[in-house]
């Protein structure tokens, strides 16, 4: 039975590395991608049931990303942001951008499962 | 001399700009204070990010593969040096920052004193495929250095030189003197430095793209340029995208 695909777009290959590991094992299908651009090619050919994304990246970033995605009149599909940050304006800001939840850095696996699970049901 | 209400005005008057003014700096510093403190919070969280998920999995996943166990184990390993090298960086200039690294200067050649550095990165060039050569053009008069943080400097050049170089590249030290200058080169024929991304790599945190660091604190060069600063010196940069950079460090040869 083919999975649920999520696109996670994130520039640190090691977060890639746990983050598609920790999903593979509940069954989902991942694709990735290391900046915005390259997210949007992926999302376009893939279109994946969900995006997880970070918030701070070369080339363009979550918050160009989750525009470009909206001009592209790809917002229906849900996003979760991953960020380092702990501004709470700054939260709230993405927050008011559509998207589904953000979830800080470090994140706890349970927690972090529950919320793709709510978002992405298998 | 007489005090007229005129004067009593212009009197209170200095007094509020000044306490404006005043005001408007302390913000300023708490301010400065706060975005320093969010960058380092910020800086922690991704190491942080994967040295609890991984500890985690290693924990709750009885079925690993050894493969995925070792892999696991080295990224918590880098990722928490990571960590103790920001740490150690960030002391050192909070030191810098408030006066309270002294220099310990001593006389060196110059050519000599890069060559004895240098020889620690010899092996890990000849794997890349790099060669590594330091020259003078004419004669180069001693100079007076802090040789430990002098060190710490360089250090940080090749290992950054030797990321963005690939087989076949060619990492140059070449020294020149003027009257009153030592001036060094270190120049590479690597990635190079985005044009956009030049005014900000000697910021705090800035980790220049083609460099793809995963080591990386954002701090070195920031390191680098302070030390050569408190040597009376400057750092500049000139680059190239896909010809490669150089960096010049120039030290005043008597001071």
């Amino acid at each position: 039975m083919k999975g649920k695909t999520i696109l996670v777009i994130e520039d640190d290959f090691n977060l890639i590395k746990l983050i598609t590991y920790i999903l593979k094992k509940e069954k989902y299908d991942i694709i990735t991608a290391r900046n915005g651009e390259e997210g949007i090619e992926k999302v376009r050919a893939n279109n994946p049931s969900l995006i997880i994304v970070d918030l701070m990246m070369p080339v363009m970033d979550g918050y160009k990303f989750l525009m470009k995605l909206k001009e592209l009149s790809l917002s229906h599909i849900p996003v979760i942001v991953t960020t380092a940050k702990s501004d709470e304006a700054e939260l709230h800001k993405v927050l008011s951008m559509g998207i589904k939840a953000y979830i800080k850095k470090p994140f706890d696996r349970k927690f972090f499962l529950e919320i793709i699970k709510k978002i992405s049901p298998l | 001399m007489e005090i007229n209400s005129e004067t009593k005005l212009d009197y209170l008057f200095l007094l509020l700009s000044h306490l404006g003014k005043t005001v408007y700096l302390q913000k300023e510093k708490e301010k400065l204070q706060d975005d320093f403190l969010s960058s380092i919070t910020h800086e922690v969280r991704t190491p942080l990010a994967l040295i609890r998920g991984f500890a985690q999995v290693l924990l709750e996943d009885d079925d690993l593969y050894e493969k995925n166990k070792k892999d696991f184990i080295r990224t918590i390993y880098k990722e928490s040096v990571k960590l103790s090298n920001m740490l150690d960086k960030l002391s050192f200039l909070s030191k810098l920052d408030r006066g309270k690294l002294l220099l310990n200067k001593s006389l060196v050649e110059p050519e000599r004193f890069i060559k004895e550095i240098i020889e620690n990165f010899y092996s890990s060039a000849d794997e890349r495929g790099v060669s590594l050569t330091v020259s003078s053009k004419g004669e180069i008069p001693s100079i007076s250095l802090d040789t430990e943080k002098m060190r710490m400097v360089f250090q940080e050049f090749f290992r950054d030189a030797l990321k963005v170089t690939g087989r076949n590249g060619k990492i140059e030290i070449i020294l020149t003197s003027t009257d009153k200058n030592l001036k060094i080169e270190l120049k590479d024929n690597g990635k190079g430095i985005p044009a956009e991304e030049l005014p900000f790599i000697f910021d705090k945190f800035y980790k220049v793209s083609s460099l793809d660091n995963e080591e990386g604190t954002g701090l070195g060069l920031v390191l680098a340029k302070r030390i050569i600063e408190e040597h009376e010196g400057s750092l500049t940069v000139k680059s190239q995208e896909m010809k490669g950079t150089s960096f010049f460090i120039f030290l005043p040869l008597y001071w």
